[in-house]
């Protein structure tokens, strides 16, 4: 996938990662003795921990080769449950490591995603397998993860990018593809990136792709705000006049056939209600508290279209400025 | 006259459609048969009607083996068990053509599963008859033991077009008359049923079912809707809320379903907003308590949701004004997500492929990655046909996602 720039411009040595220094010196001291605890890599998305493990797999084993017999990357969340995680970490685990290398390793991306039962099992197959294989465990709140994963790893914190740093390595990447944009364009996707740099090469390149000329900072915001603005002011626009039905088929539209998130959805109505111009702020916070209840009911595991159009329904009735509750 | 699914059931692995990845897994596994390699008992396991139990007798075509059949329903009890314990020991006084022995659908063992494992030891010790079994699900905790013994084979559920294809083929080796639009809905109501979707296909054409009836099947449930729509007026009567409570024992629903068509509902027959958003309220936390039961297995809950749906919602109900005949409505939402289970199931896959190429989540690629893609196969379809080889997906499929995202 060389035409995408994440891939093309991804480090392959840890010297060439930005913007973790104190990780990355440590990480070397690995790589020099050619050996290793278990790792835990805590951060936000886009800062780094992917691609570290990919450059430590890398310089560890030094040829393309090796690191595809002895690396192996799973995503938590993609995978069926710690099951079929369990049965593909023994499967290879349990083959030699190909070549004069000290062990595998696994990485495991967003382990925080298990639940605390899954990370029990895993603490087993990480101690089952441990003479052989070193894990890498990627998240986004080392919190998430148990004590006993924890105290077992080595942990290291992947800070978000500065606006600095992202935008250096935005400029590099613009010179080598030859790209025309401004400060105004690179400081529009920094701002919109939030100190990922994942997303804000992506936003470069999509920009890149859309835009005829040079990029805009216009084109940047149209092409972050992806499941788009306008139409979540609709939805709310509609759900205030009390036309409920029409709110609740555009949500069940946009959840459907778009593939929006609940999660997401619900922080796009919380950060455009907070820019709604047509109510009071009284109703404001009274929609936004309701807002972070269902988001606290949906991260309980409730049903992504059954909370967000009882949070519709609220906002109708705030709107009309009387309601009943059930407290 | 011969059932077509046996009539057109295919001879060759080759012939199987919709599995290549499964077919190269088992050419390697026949490989190792013929070079006289101890070989693992091969488990081949997918939703009903994919293939499996097909491609068992193609591999002992392949390999110009017989084969024995052991359904593993029938095992249940031990002198059955022991019957077919005693039989598989005497082929070997007899001197005949190689066998392969086939325990069809093991995951119907009873729990206890031991007699199973054990008796697959005791062929594998002997080593000198193949073993392939299939079943449903693998993943159940009582196949953990049959599943570590084996190599695993994944059949897939089949994709609408596959399913066209083979159901058109037969109508033309049968020539069948159908209208395409017919072929298309027998495809798509099969949900990848391969096997079930041709004996709709011949229910059709010999005329035991007619298309009305057909769609009938598919769309049907009247027989429960009589039910449904007494306790929806009691519930959406607004009086003698207390009461309502035991309409729900005699529903013959389970209880997510009663949820759906109380929300369907709700904005039908409540209209002012106070005491929709109240009945809402009530909606929501039934979908809660369902979702902490299913996390702490605390079942007593389960009697809180029955009341939020019925005596919860009346008393919303009870408060507003909006009054009047209400004709109450089948929950789109469940057509919905029925009839668009194919594509989301396709988006999933893609997206999957293309996160493992990219070392990120299903998540990062359908927010960033796959508009990304979309801006650039737009205007480039060279690139387009090269991602879709490289993340392995058919070009026609990349394509449709593509252009459903707007960039």
């Amino acid at each position: 996938m060389f035409e995408l720039w994440v891939e093309k411009y991804r480090p392959k040595r840890l010297k060439d990662i930005v913007g973790q220094d104190e990780v990355i010196e440590a990480l070397t001291g690995f790589v020099e003795k050619r050996s290793m605890p278990h790792l835990l890599f805590a951060g936000p998305a886009g800062t780094g921990k992917t691609t570290t493990a990919l450059a430590l797999a890398n310089e560890i084993y030094g040829s393309e080769e090796l690191v595809s017999a002895n690396y192996m990357e799973l995503n938590a969340s993609d995978e069926r449950g710690i099951d079929t995680i369990r049965v593909k970490i023994k499967d290879f685990a349990k083959t030699k490591a190909l070549g004069e290398v000290p062990f595998k390793i696994i990485h495991l991306d967003e382990a925080d995603n298990l639940t605390s039962d899954a990370q029990q099992a895993l603490r087993r197959i990480m101690e089952m397998y441990s003479s052989n294989v070193r894990f890498i465990l990627a998240c986004n709140y080392s919190s998430k993860i148990i004590d006993p994963i924890q105290s077992r790893c080595a942990v290291f914190r992947f800070n978000p990018l500065t606006d600095d740093a992202i935008i250096k390595r935005l400029s590099y990447i613009a010179e080598q593809e030859k790209i025309q944009i401004g400060d105004d364009g690179f400081k529009a996707i920094a701002y919109v990136a939030e100190g990922d740099l994942r997303k804000a090469i992506n936003i470069l390149q999509t920009a890149f792709a859309v835009a005829k000329g040079k990029i805009s900072p216009e084109i940047v915001y149209k092409i972050s705000g992806l499941a788009m603005p306008e139409e979540v002011n609709d939805i709310i626009r509609l759900a205030l006049e009390g036309q409920f039905l029409e709110a609740r088929t555009s949500v069940r539209n946009l959840m459907i056939n778009y593939g929006i998130s609940a999660e997401d959805l619900v922080r796009q109505l919380h950060r455009q209600i907070l820019q709604y111009d047509g109510i009071d702020d009284v109703k404001k916070a009274e929609i936004v508290s309701y807002i972070g209840e269902i988001d606290f009911r949906l991260a309980e595991g409730g049903n992504g279209d059954i909370q967000i159009s009882a949070l519709l329904s609220k906002i109708a009735s705030i709107g009309r400025g009387s309601h009943a509750s059930v407290g | 006259m011969l059932p077509w699914v046996e009539k057109y059931r295919p001879k060759r692995l080759k012939d199987i459609v919709g599995q290549n990845e499964a077919i190269e897994q088992i050419m390697k596994w026949i490989e190792d048969v013929r070079a006289g390699k101890k070989v693992k008992p091969l488990l081949i396991y997918g939703p009903a009607g994919t293939g499996k139990t097909t491609a068992a007798y193609a591999i002992a075509n392949e390999l110009g083996y017989d084969i024995v059949e052991i359904n593993c329903a029938d095992l249940r009890d031990k002198e059955k068990l022991n019957r077919v314990l005693g039989g598989l020991g005497s082929f070997s006084l007899i001197e005949e053509s190689p066998r392969i022995i086939l325990f069809d659908e093991v995951d119907a063992l009873p729990a206890e599963g031991k007699t199973i494992s054990s008796l697959l030891k005791e062929i594998l010790s002997r080593g000198d008859m193949p073993v392939v079994m299939t079943a449903n699900d693998v993943y159940e905790k009582h196949m953990y033991g049959i599943r570590n013994l084996a190599d695993t084979v994944e059949f897939k559920k089949l994709g609408v077009r596959d399913i066209v294809k083979v159901l058109s083929k037969i109508a033309t080796m049968e020539k069948v008359n159908l209208p395409e639009e017919a072929i298309k809905k027998i495809a798509s109501g099969s949900d990848g049923d391969l096997r079930s979707a041709i004996n709709d296909l011949q229910s059709l054409a010999e005329g035991s079912a007619d298309l009305v009836n057909y769609y009938g099947k598919i769309f049907g449930q009247r027989d429960r809707e009589a039910d449904i729509f007494r306790v929806l007026g009691s519930v959406f009567s607004g009086k003698y809320c207390t009461r309502t409570r035991f309409l729900t024992s005699t529903l013959d629903m389970d209880q997510d379903m009663f949820m759906r068509w109380i929300e369907e509902n709700l904005p039908i027959a409540i209209k002012d907003p106070p005491s929709l958003s109240l009945a809402y309220e009530y909606v929501s936390l039934a979908d809660i308590f369902r979702s902490r039961i299913v996390r702490t297995g605390n079942w007593k809950l389960m009697t809180y949701i029955n009341e939020f749906l019925t005596l919860g919602v009346c008393s919303a109900k009870s408060l507003s004004k909006s009054s009047g005949f209400v004709k109450f409505k089948f929950p789109s939402i469940i057509k919905e997500l029925a009839s668009t289970k194919e594509e989301r199931a396709e988006l999933k896959d893609v997206l999957r492929k293309i996160a493992k190429n990219t070392h990120t989540s299903s998540n990062v690629v359908r927010k960033e990655i796959l508009p990304l893609i979309a801006a650039l196969c737009k205007r480039n379809k060279d690139l387009m046909r090269k991602i879709a080889r490289d993340i392995g997906v058919e070009e026609d499929q990349l394509e449709s996602i593509i252009e459903s995202i707007k960039i």
